[in-house]
């Protein structure tokens, strides 16, 4: 009997170890879930670094990101970066729609979490807090690994 | 009122037409100037020419001209380091395709010109190329130096002033995203555009190398 329960725990461990990911973090606040977050280490002296995550609602109303609050620099904001005949412009917007029922992914050469005035240096392999604000009052509040100063994704692997 | 039959079809088929021709012209000649074409045809450097002699400063404090790099396969990227999204990614990029191709890319020089040489001195070159491969160099130079270059590459940049920001250090720069590949005595081969997969670039390396 125990070693039936003991073996269906390890089952339901060994199958969280392949449906979760070590990497896939996420967090859910109301209808909105934030997860995947991650941010490129950032070279010594530059004073400005990128995070990139995935916002999906669940809700019936359109969410707007309207805000990221963070200590780790003067300034933080979203930011698109918009190829227009082979010239790369990077603009912030003031605010993002995720509409009901969708992810909207902010990855690289898309939309990204500009971080501005740098208080340090992104080290590879440290994390940092943030507060990701919505225009309906909702916040969510995560936790950004560092990734390497190339990262593409989340999954370290890739 | 038959008359009119004839009259209707024919201005029905100039307009059709004129849409057909105008909606060709603006898809395949819009602004684009080198990318798009370049693309298409890897002969055009014979109509633009793109690349020619430089001097700048590499990301050791050395100064150097395009006859430092004979002999090698030219990767050329115009950025700038206090870009947080497209540099970082190209970069990654090129090291990827230097760690597929292996003893391939040998035959294969990468350099990263910066289009903001107030901000990229040798040194914060020199510190934004240590996580990515180490064959990648480094160059800037003066404002003239590198207006220059770029000019001789077709590279566009320009820098974006904020509406509500005094002029701090977090300006943000417009560049060409485009990776040049040149020759091993700096004759344009091809244009890869941004986002190119590091695999796509690698195979297309292997038969080109």
């Amino acid at each position: 009997m125990k070693s039936k329960l003991v073996k269906a725990m390890a089952f339901a461990i060994a199958i969280m170890f392949f449906a979760f990911p070590s990497w896939a973090i996420s967090y859910t606040s109301g209808n909105i879930v934030v997860s995947d977050p991650f941010a490129r280490a950032t070279a010594g002296p530059a004073r400005v670094g990128g995070a990139f995550l995935k916002i999906h609602n669940n809700g019936n109303q359109t969410e707007h990101l309207v805000a990221i609050v963070s200590s780790i620099s003067d300034q933080a904001s979203i930011h698109q970066s918009l190829e227009v005949n082979g010239i790369m412009k990077m603009r912030p917007i003031d605010s993002l729609e995720i509409p009901p029922g969708e992810t909207v992914v902010l990855k690289p050469g898309s939309y990204h979490v500009m971080f501005m005035g740098l208080k340090g240096r992104l080290k590879k392999g440290t994390s940092f807090p943030i507060r990701v604000v919505f225009k309906s009052g909702a916040r969510v509040n995560i936790n950004v690994p560092v990734l390497g100063p190339g990262a593409k994704s989340a999954d370290p692997k890739r | 009122m038959r008359r009119w039959i004839p009259y209707t079809l024919l201005v029905v088929s100039f307009l059709i037409l004129t849409y057909v021709t105008l909606d060709r012209y603006i898809s395949d000649e819009g602004p684009m100037v080198i990318s798009q074409t370049s693309q298409t045809s890897g002969n055009n450097s014979k109509n633009v020419k793109i690349g020619g002699p430089f001097t700048l400063v590499d990301h050791t404090g050395k100064k150097v001209t395009e006859v430092n790099y004979t002999g090698a396969y030219k990767l050329i990227f115009f950025g700038y380091t206090f870009c947080p999204d497209v540099c970082p990614t190209a970069m990654q990029t090129v090291s990827d395709v230097l760690e597929t191709m292996g003893s391939k890319g040998e035959k294969l020089q990468p350099l990263f010109i910066s289009i903001d040489p107030d901000r990229d001195t040798p040194e914060i070159l020199a510190s934004f190329l240590e996580n990515f491969h180490p064959k990648i160099i480094g160059l800037t130079g003066s404002q003239e130096q590198i207006r220059n270059v770029s000019k001789s590459y077709r590279a566009y940049f320009a820098k974006v002033q904020e509406q509500n920001e005094e002029s701090d250090d977090t300006y943000l720069m417009d560049h060409s995203s485009s990776i040049y590949l040149m020759g091993p005595d700096g004759e344009f081969i091809k244009i890869f555009s941004h986002g190119a997969p590091a695999q796509k670039l690698a195979n297309e390396l292997q038969s080109i190398l």
